[in-house]
């Protein structure tokens, strides 16, 4: 049921982030929507759902660039799982743990993506001025709107998992 | 415990389908899965970008009448540039009584495709264009990509009816280019932040600002004479081998809603070269 949702919202966020998103650039950086969403449901679901969303969302993406398909699954995956191991009330109560966890799973991603360009694609690391560019800007984006999206998705994790963990207020 | 062993087993399988994914991604199959899939996202990815490009426009630059004036003087700008490039070629070739070189019609050789731009690379790290004409249409891996304004790129990956372009300003761009006023040869790479350099440029070389940067066409992957963009600044040091030039590019890579694909051209003779090889060497007294 779940995937059945968050298949087509994640092709959604796909096409906008290859179309929309690109002119809408501020300081270098754009939110990487697909990432945000994932890693928004990794910290409602225990990881395992959030898992199938990196598959398809990372598969998306990868069709919209130029890196090889499979490559942003691979990526998201170790944000997810880290998430996943932690215990799924605490973040759902802890805000701030919820945005350290958000943080620490974006700036994986994003560390592993330029080791990924290097090892995949042979791309050069200009590691400050890519830090500096592209990755801090992306990074404040992620985590920034991470939270805000967590908590839209809440009501509809709840509706899907009617008898899954209370949410509190 | 065992529910986190559970988690990273499901977590682990999936790593694994995506592994599977990725070697499979540069074979026929994964050519055929991309083709598959982009069929039914290509129209709504046209429709998605043409809408934020109209949007992005009207808010730009004001009423749609407006826009359209400026898109008019745009055209004729880029037509203009175009224009001079070919009379300063001309110009300089007639001063160093060249006949070898006929930019008048030095164009026939090309057969176009025109295409448009439905997508740009979802990371912030690459700098490729997504556009919707592919196969077949006739466009192959390695085609060079023009817009009005000059070079774009090059065509890295096709699929029936989308192709991926990778832009000059893309890291790991390196094209073959040469300056026209300095008449030197150098190599254009892209640059992080979306700018170009143009590197190996001869130590005794006068590089001015304001040079303009085409296409060598050495190596046969781009015609030769493509406006790239012109110079903005110059970086000369005794100790080095080469100097470099800070380059701006002549076309606004994020703005671009349409693109021309060669399909077709008459590469720089380098023959002689393997001739030169094959050559046999001279016998001894």
């Amino acid at each position: 049921m779940s995937l059945q949702l968050g298949a087509p919202l994640l092709i959604l966020a796909a096409l906008v982030q290859a179309t929309v998103l690109p002119h809408l650039r501020i300081a270098g950086g754009q939110p990487d929507i697909v990432i945000i969403i994932t890693m928004a449901w990794a910290l409602l679901d225990n990881g395992v759902e959030a898992a199938i969303w990196a598959l398809v969302g990372g598969v998306m993406l990868d069709l919209f660039s130029g890196a090889p398909m499979g490559f942003s699954v691979l990526l998201m995956l170790p944000g997810v799982l880290i998430i996943g191991l932690t215990e799924t009330q605490v973040h759902q109560t802890n805000p701030l743990l919820a945005l350290a966890l958000a943080g620490i799973a974006v700036v994986l991603y994003h560390g592993l993506h330029i080791i990924g360009l290097y090892l995949l694609m042979g791309r050069p690391i200009v590691l400050m001025p890519t830090l500096y560019y592209i990755t801090m800007p992306s990074v404040v984006f992620d985590v920034v709107l991470t939270l805000p999206v967590f908590w839209l998705l809440r009501p509809l994790y709840a509706r899907l998992h009617p008898g899954g963990v209370k949410l509190q207020r | 415990m065992r529910i986190q062993i559970r988690r990273i087993r499901i977590i682990a399988l999936i790593a694994v389908v995506a592994v599977v994914i990725l070697v499979i991604s540069g074979t026929g199959i994964g050519n055929q899965l991309a083709a598959a899939l982009m069929v039914p996202l290509r129209p709504v990815a046209g429709w998605l970008t043409g809408g934020t490009m109209a949007a992005e426009t009207a808010i730009q630059g004001g009423t749609s009448e407006q826009s359209e004036r400026i898109r008019e003087l745009e055209a004729s700008l880029a037509s203009l540039q175009t224009e001079i490039v070919r009379l300063r070629e001309i110009e300089q070739d007639y001063y160093r009584l060249s006949d070898l070189l006929d930019y008048a019609t030095g164009h026939d050789d090309q057969e176009l495709v025109t295409a448009d731009v439905i997508a740009r690379d979802t990371s912030g790290y690459l700098r490729w264009l997504i556009i919707n004409q592919g196969a077949r249409a006739g466009i192959q891996v390695g085609d060079p990509v023009i817009s009005a304004s000059g070079l774009v790129g090059r065509v890295e990956d096709v699929a029936a009816s989308a192709a991926w372009v990778r832009l000059v300003n893309d890291q790991s761009s390196a094209i073959n280019g040469w300056l026209q006023e300095a008449r030197a040869e150098g190599t254009v790479v892209g640059q992080l932040w979306g700018g170009l350099r143009m590197e190996y440029i001869p130590q005794d070389a006068q590089v001015e600002t304001g040079d303009l940067v085409l296409t060598s066409g050495l190596g046969g992957n781009f015609p030769a004479n493509i406006l790239i963009g012109q110079v903005t600044s110059v970086r000369q040091q005794e100790a080095e081998l080469f100097q470099q030039a800070e380059v701006r590019p002549v076309v606004d890579f994020d703005h671009l809603d349409l693109v021309s694909v060669i399909i077709s051209f008459q590469p720089v003779d380098i023959s002689i070269f393997n001739e030169r090889l094959e050559e046999p060497e001279p016998e001894g007294p």
